[in-house]
């Protein structure tokens, strides 16, 4: 390379460098994981009225499904033949927004356990999102209900996903208040 | 050989033409090499900087230490695969890397990218691993071993990604191995071939999991554009038009020669040769069409300037494959790589050549003395040719350069004599003193020579340093480093 060509090249380098290095320091979204949580879980009454209202808020939950509405039926009905258990109650997550999709999950809660994780909208970008996406969910759910938190390990392959059904999950766990 | 007359010819005008096409040659040279040059450091830097911008410093200055690792591990990632792709093109035999370098200066170039690169995807591994452990929870050499089982049995994209590691890790491997001449040149290429496949191993999981590959539309398009150009550069230039020339020309051997002590010449002949663009100087590599030989490509120079008609390399008996040529029967088919090479008269801007060659080495330079005395791009007595052998056995094609030195009243000087440890030359020619003192009492004016060289490695490195102590700038001395 002459000499000219290495100086303008090496200038334009150290530039570009420089300023991405600047810009990089303050990240628009979360660095780390990329995955934001647009819709907040609703609030612990139980019912389904509140997180559509949320959904309603995040501008950008298009892909937020319409099994939203579904999530807080009544599913006690059966349990009131036993009056002296406490009745599940099902709760939604937030919806967590990845690059590869948004992540929903609502959980079922007997008292203060959490009894059932159900996802109600997984990172379907593609078809291998969906896949990884499919692959994962079995794993992520059995964890959460081992250890009743959302402090779950990532399943590797699967990080944003992960990410994303930990913040879902955390938000419905808060909203529970449990 | 030192008839120098007082007052020498004016250049005529087909010298004058040749000197000036090398400037031309030359100054489309530098243009074409800043640009590859440019356009290889920029798509580092693009890679990078897109890596910073997406909040690459904040991680790597911010978080806790499973982030910052695995921020260094995307970051060795995609410097990783940049690489592995300009690898890729400087093997791939892209026209006009071979005109401006030379193949065996890209060849080289590649060697050390390789030794950065591989490096680099173990870097990457390691951080993205333990990073992950961390996050997950897990310490400990322990803790990673089981994070790096979970990641690789986990999903598809993650064992393909293991599987290309292993393949790089491999083809460095064989590729020491190969430098030390403790494995066959067969086994070698086989092990090489594979980096296609990890290449292309490692995209899925890029794409899966990388977030620095699909942040936005842009860094997509940019990564597929870089993959469909690598991809179609070797599809192109490394396989198909290897196979359309092949059968274009369809040679053949029309007879093979001794010409000295286990020395052979192959004459081929083939159609539309007239049409074949190859200068004298240059090499293809050869695959001839019998059951031994031909899964072995070899790489030989023309050993006569390519007149239209016929091709002529001539090859020293080594291996078993190199003696095997002295049995080929005429009629037998050949394929062939090529030409490549930039050993050629193109960049010559000096009237005064010098032309030096040792052992099997002359096959080149006599066919840039052919080209030089038939084309008559040189006035009589401006070529020197300067021929060394350990052994008055070991000269083939000696008669020829006498001829066409004869023909221009050009200089022949042939050196035989016993190897001398630090010295290209045999005891006492030329005096005494260095190698660059003996040169220039062997060649007058020996500074204001445009200088070819060829022949094994250590004595082009001992000629090239004294060439250069006599004072000819490195732009003018040329060489072409033989073999694999």
């Amino acid at each position: 390379m002459r000499k000219t060509t290495s100086v303008i090249v090496g200038v334009a380098s150290a530039t570009a460098i420089a300023a991405s290095w600047a810009a990089g320091l303050t990240p628009k979204h979360d660095a780390v994981g990329g995955v934001t949580l647009s819709a907040p879980p609703a609030p612990p009454a139980s019912t389904s009225g509140a997180t559509s209202d949320a959904s309603r808020r995040a501008g950008s939950t298009s892909a937020a499904p319409s099994t939203h509405t579904k999530s807080g039926s009544r599913s006690g009905s059966s349990s009131t033949s036993r009056p002296a258990a406490p009745r599940p109650r099902t709760i939604d997550g937030g919806v967590a927004n990845t690059q590869y999709g948004n992540v929903q999950v609502a959980i079922t809660v007997t008292g203060s356990h959490i009894t059932d994780v159900r996802a109600l909208h997984l990172t379907d970008s593609s078809g291998h999102s969906v896949q990884i996406s499919d692959y994962a969910a079995p794993i992520l759910r059995k964890e959460a209900l081992s250890k009743q938190s959302a402090q779950i390990d990532m399943v590797s392959g699967a990080t944003y996903t992960s990410e994303a059904y930990q913040q879902s999950l955390q938000s419905a766990i808060d909203a529970a208040h449990i | 050989m030192t008839s120098r007359n007082a007052a020498r010819p004016r250049p005529n005008e087909r010298v004058r033409r040749a000197l000036r096409r090398g400037v031309e040659f030359r100054r489309w040279r530098h243009r074409v090499a800043d640009l590859l040059e440019a356009l290889a450091i920029g798509t580092l830097m693009l890679v990078v900087a897109q890596f910073l911008l997406g909040g690459g410093s904040h991680d790597l200055l911010s978080g806790d230490a499973g982030a910052r690792l695995t921020a260094i591990g995307r970051l060795t990632g995609l410097v990783a695969m940049d690489l592995l792709l300009l690898q890729l093109v400087l093997a791939a035999r892209v026209p006009w890397v071979d005109r401006v370098y030379g193949m065996d200066r890209a060849l080289k170039a590649h060697r050390v990218l390789g030794r950065v690169t591989v490096p680099l995807v173990l870097v990457h591994v390691g951080t993205i691993v333990v990073g992950y452990a961390i996050g997950d929870g897990r310490t400990g050499v322990f803790g990673s071993l089981r994070e790096l089982l979970k990641m690789v049995t986990g999903g598809g994209d993650l064992l393909l990604a293991a599987l290309s590691t292993a393949a790089l890790v491999a083809i460095t491997g064989t590729s020491v191995q190969i430098a030390r001449r403790r494995m066959s040149y067969e086994w070698w290429h086989v092990v090489h071939l594979t980096a296609y496949a990890a290449t292309v191993l490692a995209i899925p999981h890029e794409l899966s999991l990388g977030s620095d590959f699909t942040a936005s539309a842009w860094t997509r398009a940019y990564w597929w554009t870089l993959w469909v150009v690598v991809a179609a550069s070797v599809l192109w230039w490394r396989l198909l038009l290897p196979v359309v020339r092949s059968t274009r020309h369809g040679l053949r051997v029309t007879e093979v020669v001794e010409e000295s002590d286990g020395v052979w010449s192959v004459v081929m002949r083939g159609r539309h040769l007239d049409r074949l663009e190859v200068r004298a100087g240059q090499f293809f590599n050869w695959r001839f069409v019998t059951p031994r030989l031909l899964l072995a490509a070899h790489p030989w120079s023309l050993s006569a300037a390519p007149d239209g008609r016929t091709l002529r390399i001539t090859i020293r008996g080594l291996g078993d494959h190199s003696s095997a040529i002295a049995n080929l029967r005429p009629g037998t088919y050949v394929l062939v790589e090529g030409p490549y090479g930039a050993f050629t008269t193109e960049a010559r801007v000096r009237r005064k050549v010098l032309l030096l060659a040792a052992g099997i080495g002359v096959t080149p330079v006599r066919a840039l003395l052919e080209e030089l005395v038939t084309e008559r791009h040189a006035l009589p007595g401006d070529v020197t040719i300067v021929y060394r052998a350990n052994d008055p056995s070991q000269l083939p094609l000696h008669d020829e350069l006498e001829a066409l030195v004869e023909l221009a009243d050009h200089h022949l000087a042939t050196l035989v004599g016993p190897p001398v440890p630090g010295s290209s030359l045999p005891e006492g020619v030329g005096g005494n003193g260095s190698d660059a003192e003996r040169l220039r009492r062997l060649v007058p004016d020996l500074a204001q020579h445009e200088v070819y060289l060829c022949g094994p490695p250590q004595w082009m490195s001992l000629v090239h340093q004294a060439v250069r102590r006599a004072g000819v700038p490195g732009p003018h001395i040329h060489d072409e480093r033989f073999g694999w």
